[in-house]
């Protein structure tokens, strides 16, 4: 068994982190082949023989298997990825777009002139284009389904935006909370009010839980069109079954 | 017919055979030997490029199955997208037998 040792060997050291599951799996196609052949009255050492050299050349196999490992990465970036930032470049896009429109709108501008107490810079006074993030999200989940995707990266993909606005919702509790302690520094250096510092955070966590709400809504909804449309094994989809 | 290429006929062999059901990788050469009476051969190990890049397709999915008989093996089974995969494939290669066919048949006319 030395030299099945050896022959996996020098087919799995190019293989690096992946080359345990690959060493398992080919040393049992092996086994299994030597176990045969020794049902057929073959002694156990020529048996293994036998069946490492009809598996082939351990550089060839090597060589391939390093190969496809290889494009595994880019396959995965190519799957997951582009659709990852296909739903999060439209959903944060149109945010932004949202927001550079703020700058020119006239209400923002007149409220900020008229020193409000409100940040009216707030999304909810401006044009929404956040619908847009319901195709993108739906276009997602497609793209990365049709390059082949399993069920659990495409779920992924569909809930990216909803991730990100997550992790954007908890640094904004967390710079909130700062802000509320900073208030009274801040406001008596630069002549503020501190309930204006409170209430600030306050509006703004408000306007950003309904539109991650929002949010979860819309991808959590593109996300179960997909597999609700989607052809199943048999051909039907998952409308036609129920 | 553009999906009939050198080497792919050992792809297309490969998910007819896991069309049948889930399978190792020895199962399914043994399964290739039987159905083609050894004419189409190829070296085992050469099997394991395929399928994983098959897997890395999006064709087939692979998963350790224990068993209590003996180790875990790691089985492959049809996906989506394998079934119309294979479809498409066989139909391209039925086309290119049925052209093949009929050249053969001309050259032998004459």
């Amino acid at each position: 068994m030395c030299d099945l040792e050896t022959y996996l060997d020098e087919i799995c050291r190019p293989l690096g982190s992946c080359s345990d599951e690959v060493r398992r799996e080919l040393r049992q196609h092996i086994e299994q082949a030597a176990a045969a052949l020794e049902a057929d009255g073959w002694p156990l050492e020529e048996a293994v023989h036998a069946a490492i050299r009809e598996f082939g050349d351990p550089a060839r196999i090597a060589s391939q298997l390093a190969s496809i490992h290889r494009r595994g990465g880019m396959q995965m970036l190519r799957r997951v990825m582009q659709p990852m930032l296909l739903a999060v470049g439209v959903w944060v896009g149109s945010s932004f777009v949202g927001s550079l429109w703020a700058l020119v709108d006239r209400r923002a501008l007149d409220a900020l002139a008229r020193g409000a107490p409100t940040p009216t810079w707030t999304l909810p006074v401006l044009p929404d284009l956040g619908w847009l993030t319901f195709p993108a999200v739906l276009v997602a989940v497609r793209l990365c389904a049709s390059r082949g995707g399993s069920r659990r990266e495409c779920v992924a993909v569909g809930l990216s935006p909803l991730v990100l606005a997550a992790l954007g919702y908890a640094v904004l509790v967390v710079s909130s909370i700062g802000l509320a302690a900073l208030g009274p520094v801040v406001g008596f250096m630069g002549g503020v009010a501190q309930n204006q510092f409170t209430l600030g955070a306050a509006v703004a966590a408000r306007a950003y839980t309904v539109r991650l709400l929002g949010l979860a809504g819309t991808c959590l909804a593109a996300t179960w069109l997909h597999f609700w449309t989607s052809v199943q094994p048999d051909g039907q989809t998952a409308a036609d079954v129920s | 017919m553009r999906g009939v290429t050198p080497g792919s006929e050992m792809e297309l062999l490969v998910l007819a055979v896991l069309r049948s059901g889930p399978a190792h990788g020895y199962a399914i050469t043994q399964e290739i030997n039987r159905r083609t009476d050894g004419a189409l051969r190829m070296k085992e190990g050469t099997l394991y490029p395929l399928l994983h890049r098959m897997e890395g397709e999006g064709l087939v999915k692979a998963a350790w199955q224990v068993s209590d008989r003996g180790p875990a093996r790691r089985i492959y089974e049809l996906k989506a997208k394998g079934r119309r995969v294979l479809v498409k494939r066989a139909n391209e290669w039925r086309r290119l037998v049925g052209v093949m066919n009929g050249a053969l048949g001309k050259i032998a006319d004459v």
